[in-house]
């Protein structure tokens, strides 16, 4: 069942001779509980694209639907309730909260949907991600890997239709940046949990179902978990 | 999409902004306090002056409800009394009716004896204090000053004889009451009422043909109804020829009503509205049916010192700019600054509306604490301010009324919260179009997209104005901030010095000292209260170097063709709206042929002091007593409209049937202190000398006296009219320029008071303002300032840049207000640029010093804060 798709994506910056088309008629498609890595060097895209799927920005031209829903028909607050309900993020840069503990920053969007997350399911997310003992603390006094199990915590919380990930691991080090990546892999495992992520590291990358290859906003090829790479997906 | 409840979520969001934000929190705090602070003590301040006038008005006119209508015979009583019973607009009324006038020589005013219900005695302002109002026969109520005058003790009980007169020409008759009443009397007072019983009236105002004495009926005792008891008097009975329509010869035996309406509004209108429904527009003492009290016209009409609505808007706009740029400021730099976790909450799902209501929130937490807190210290405040507020320079120390009602704090704290709304108004615009993605790329590189490009003077003065540049509407907020304080200080400065001692000297007092018995209401003036004994007093005054009188006797003239014209032109002006009465007197005098004057006798000190548009003439040409001149009113005549023309005849027809040509000498302006102080239309003021007065006129008594203290004996004369003047009537009005001076300072430490308190406020909103730009800008520079430390800066030259910046923002202040109070004040009160500058020399020295320590001394203490935190983290940052 296809949970993301995209149909002809564009994005263009500027006018005239100083148009860039960060995104050009970038078209994929995600089947649920899929775990796809969108790999690209910088500039090629990527950001823009997660950003679109994210609904955090608009698309020049073209169609995103998530779950169903058509994300261009909707205005910018629709927008803002689709995402806290349908999409978790991970950022690189972590995006906590800094005046709310780690507990906090977890049930923020559920809380902000008027919910409060079943118990048994977020004491799940904490064990898993290792945040049990860390429940009070500020994200100040967290190391970037806490931070980004946090972020990972938050994003799951809400049952996101789609777990989109930018860079999750662009500011930890090698080994936390694996432990990251399993515990990315667990949700997908334990939770059935959609995830498309962004990297430009391809041994990272290896980790997901399937790799979407960007270049100057086009996907130019993909690869399947057994390694077959293909031409434009 | 489902709309979900997520209050809770912001309200906790909100309360953990403020928790982060300790600093600006307090700031905050202290600011909407201050604001709430001025706009309490403005609205108290107001109010007590409103309230101050309304009652000293009151007292003035002698009467508190808000209309009245006086000299009512029974019929018209009763006419009066059916309709106010019903009568939707009324909320009370009250009736009282004339019972007798004591004579007595030791009160030195009229004592009319009246009996009348509760309502008429507050309408009357004598409500007695202590006892009640008659009910037995023999009871009588009076004031202090009457007990005192009559030494009576002020004892319940206490006997009080008096010689009592019921009717015009009726002998007085030597009477004894017991007294049931007395309440706080008041030397000034010219009249006093004395309050007798129902069964006193009617023993002593029989019924007459004329119908107006009608003791034994009181209106309450009429009644439509003819079942009604013995003893009663029906209408029907009325109208059978128990009492008449006929006009009223006498005041003995009249009713005076006094109506409250339900509310103050549309007065004029309601007493309109009376008079048409009782049918009385043309009954009453006046002719003109019942009347507004005057206390409450001038107070809605805000005439006359009462506190403008105009200057309360301006204050009220003053406080809101002053409160709304440091709001506006501290919650700009907070939510900037804050930006970033704004962003982060946008992008976890918080909409923009959501967003806004965080900051709301947490605006109106604040207000929670700052409100509560300025609402009581500016009551406070208020009511220590209020009898400097009250002095004037034409009331003798009012009664002060302190204002602290529910309804002022609530619109002190609806105006402070409608600030706070106006101030937060920007940041919830910020954070409500805040975009996702520009917020998450400020949060990947902790910096705004916006830099510099101008390249700029490696000098602190340069850098200085490098920072400026970069953060200029910052900047203009707080220059405009402490601009608005130093424009007030120096507002206060000029106008303070504007009003001249002799200025208003000419205008209230013409003279060092002044003596009658002239009221506010010209039917309580006595015209002849200077009698030859007490001008023996003051002709014989050892620290006087002159003295001077001014007589006055209502005459008549001829109405020749051109005086007739002349009215007849001003009465059918469509622009002004004359009262009945004024346009009645006019067709009297067109019916008689006569016109009423006023024949004053002036000594040489008042003709010295009048103004001649002409040539003048000399006091021996004006005193050969064939001539007369003649006042030229300062309204209603065109420049080439005159009375009379020179050398015309102006024949003067004398009350005693006498009658004397003279040849009119010209006309002059007359300052106001010797003027007849009463409006009049239809008529004119005639000057002769005042023996060619005393010639034609049978009473040998003046109006006013004047006189002049020998340099340095001020003080021994008003001492001296006390010991021989007041000490034998205290009703006279004693007008002193020691007083007015008194008067005057006050008047004028008003101004600096409120001027001085009111600048000290903004002065201090405008260093906070200054202080959390200041520290702001240090801190979102940390990084940039280790650098210049760490590239070779000294800290010397930082704080030297850091303080040129803080000279531009206030230098900037300072010469920004200079020159916008000197451009108002030059076209408000036509003063030279040289005065302009001269007056605010000393404020602008005074704010000078204070600003630029200001500039030194927070940025310094800003910076040697920041360098707690060593340079090495600092440039980690």
């Amino acid at each position: 069942m296809t949970i993301l798709e995209t149909k002809d994506l564009k994005k263009t910056y500027g006018k005239g001779e100083t148009m860039v088309h960060a995104l050009d008629g970038v078209s994929i498609s995600v089947e649920k509980g899929e775990f796809v890595a969108i790999v690209g060097t910088s500039g090629s895209g990527k950001s823009t694209l997660l950003h679109m799927i994210g609904g955090l920005d608009f698309p020049t031209s073209g169609r995103v639907s998530v779950d169903g829903q058509e994300l261009g028909a909707m205005s910018g607050d629709q927008l803002t309730i689709f995402r806290r309900r349908n999409i978790g993020f991970v950022f690189q840069s972590y995006n906590l909260v800094p005046m709310l503990n780690v507990q906090e920053n977890i049930v923020l969007p559920a809380n902000l949907d008027g919910r409060k997350p079943q118990k048994e399911y977020l004491d799940e997310i904490v064990e898993t991600l290792g945040l049990s003992r860390l429940l009070t603390r500020l994200p100040s006094a967290l190391s970037g890997g806490q931070q980004q199990r946090t972020a990972i915590a938050r994003a799951l919380v809400s049952k996101p239709a789609v777990l989109l990930a930018d860079e999750p691991t662009g500011n930890l080090d090698s080994r936390t940046s694996l432990d990251v990546l399993g515990l990315l892999r667990t949700s997908k495992e334990q939770f059935h949990q959609t995830i498309v992520m962004i990297t430009h590291d391809e041994g990272l990358a290896q980790t997901a179902d399937r790799i979407l290859h960007l270049e100057d906003g086009r996907i130019v090829s993909w690869q399947d978990k057994g390694g077959v790479r293909h031409g434009k997906g | 999409m489902v709309k979900v409840d997520n209050r809770n979520v912001l309200y906790f969001l909100a309360r953990r902004f403020l928790k982060v934000n300790r600093g600006r929190n307090i700031l905050a705090i202290i600011s909407i306090f201050l604001t709430t602070l001025l706009f309490t003590t403005l609205f108290t301040g107001a109010s007590s002056m409103f309230l101050t006038k309304l009652e000293a008005d009151k007292k003035l006119y002698l009467t508190s409800s808000h209309a009245t209508i006086q000299q009512l015979s029974q019929t018209e009583a009763l006419q009066a009394e059916n309709v106010l019973k019903t009568c939707p607009f009324v909320e009370r009324y009250g009736a009282d009716q004339f019972a007798g006038i004591a004579v007595e020589e030791r009160l030195h005013c009229s004592l009319e004896l009246h009996t009348g219900d509760s309502a008429s005695a507050e309408n009357r302002l004598a409500v007695p204090t202590e006892g009640s109002l008659p009910t037995e026969k023999n009871e009588l109520a009076v004031s202090t000053q009457v007990l005192d005058a009559l030494g009576i003790p002020h004892v319940l009980g206490s006997e009080i004889v008096l010689h009592v007169s019921h009717g015009e020409n009726a002998p007085a008759a030597t009477e004894t009451f017991r007294l049931c009443g007395y309440w706080p009397g008041d030397s000034s007072d010219l009249f006093q009422w004395g309050w007798v019983s129902g069964a006193y009236a009617s023993e002593h105002m029989p019924m007459t043909s004329h119908g107006a004495v009608a003791g034994n009926v009181a209106p309450d005792d009429i009644t439509s109804d003819s079942t009604a008891s013995e003893g009663h008097v029906t209408s029907d009975t009325v109208t059978n020829g128990i009492v008449t329509d006929n006009a009223i010869d006498s005041v003995f035996g009249t009713w005076t009503y006094c109506v409250w309406y339900r509310d103050v509004w549309h007065i004029r209108e309601k007493t309109q509205e009376l008079n048409t429904l009782t049918g009385l527009s043309g009954s009453g003492r006046t002719g003109d049916g019942f009347r507004c009290n005057p206390a409450f016209l001038i107070a809605f009409d805000f005439q006359e010192g009462s506190i403008s609505p105009l200057s309360i808007a301006a204050l009220t706009i003053l406080v809101l700019l002053a409160g709304y740029l440091i709001i506006y400021n501290i919650f700009s730099i907070s939510v900037k600054s804050d930006i970033r976790t704004y962003g982060l909450l946008k992008n976890v799902g918080i909409t923009g509306k959501q967003l806004k209501k965080i900051v709301r929130i947490q605006a109106f937490y604040l207000c929670a604490l700052g409100i509560p807190i300025g609402i009581p210290i500016g009551n406070l405040a208020g009511l220590i301010l209020s009898p400097a507020l009250n002095s004037s320079l034409t009331d003798q120390a009012p009664t002060v009324v302190f204002v602290s009602h529910p309804a002022i704090y609530l619109l002190a704290a609806l105006f402070s919260l409608f600030t706070v709304y106006l101030s937060t108004m920007q940041a919830c615009r910020l954070v409500q179009k805040l975009s996702p993605v520009e917020a998450l790329r400020m949060a990947e590189s902790g910096k705004s997209s916006h830099a510099s490009r101008r390249s700029f003077s490696v000098s602190a003065f340069g850098m200085a104005m490098q920072n400026i540049r970069r953060t200029w509407k910052k900047g203009a907020i707080v220059t405009l901030s402490i601009a608005l304080s130093l424009a007030v200080l120096y507002y206060v400065s000029i106008a303070c010095r504007n009003i001249r001692f002799e200025d208003f000297a000419g205008i209230y007092l013409d003279t060092d000292f002044q003596l009658d018995k002239l009221p506010a209401e010209g039917i309580y003036a006595d015209f002849q209260s200077i009698t030859p004994e007490v001008r023996q007093a003051l002709d014989a005054c050892p620290y006087s170097q002159c003295a001077g009188y001014v007589y006055l006797s209502e005459e008549t003239v001829p109405l020749t063709d051109s005086l007739e014209t002349l009215f007849q032109n001003l009465i059918d002006d469509p622009s002004a709206n004359w009262e009945e009465a004024t346009r009645a007197n006019w067709a009297q005098a067109k019916e008689s042929g006569l016109l009423p004057v006023y024949y004053m006798g002036i000594s040489r000190m008042v003709f010295d002091a009048l103004s001649w548009p002409g040539e003048p003439c000399s006091w021996e040409e004006f005193a050969s007593g064939d001539r007369v001149l003649i006042r030229r009113p300062m309204r209603y005549l065109a420049e080439n409209e005159h009375y009379y023309a020179d050398n015309d005849t102006v024949n003067i027809r004398f009350q005693n049937g006498s009658q004397k040509a003279y040849t009119m000498l010209g006309e002059v302006s007359v300052p106001y202190t010797y003027t007849y102080p009463y409006f009049y239309l239809t008529g004119m003021e005639i000057l002769v000398p005042e023996k060619e007065y005393q010639k034609h006129v049978d009473d040998p008594s003046a109006m006013k006296a004047v006189l002049d203290a020998i340099p340095g004996q001020e003080k021994a004369l008003g001492q001296y009219l006390k010991d021989t003047v007041l000490a034998k009537d205290s009703t006279f009005h004693v007008s002193s320029i020691l007083e007015l001076q008194e008067t005057y300072d006050n008047y004028v430490n008003r101004y600096y008071l409120i001027g001085g308190l009111l600048c000290a406020v903004l002065f201090f909103i405008g260093v906070m303002n200054f202080f959390n730009t200041t520290a702001t800008s240090i801190l979102s520079r940390k990084k940039e300032l280790a650098l210049l430390e760490a590239v070779g800066m000294a800290d010397r030259q930082i704080q030297r840049m850091l303080t040129w910046e803080g000279c531009v923002y206030l230098g900037g202040a300072f010469f920004l207000a200079l020159l916008f109070t000197c451009s108002y004040c030059r076209s408000t009160f036509g003063l030279p640029v040289y005065t302009l500058l001269r007056r605010t020399a000393l404020p602008c020295l005074l704010a000078a010093a204070a600003l630029l320590f200001t500039a030194w001394a927070i940025p310094r203490r800003q910076f040697q804060k920041m360098q707690r935190v060593s340079l090495t983290d600092r440039l980690r940052m």
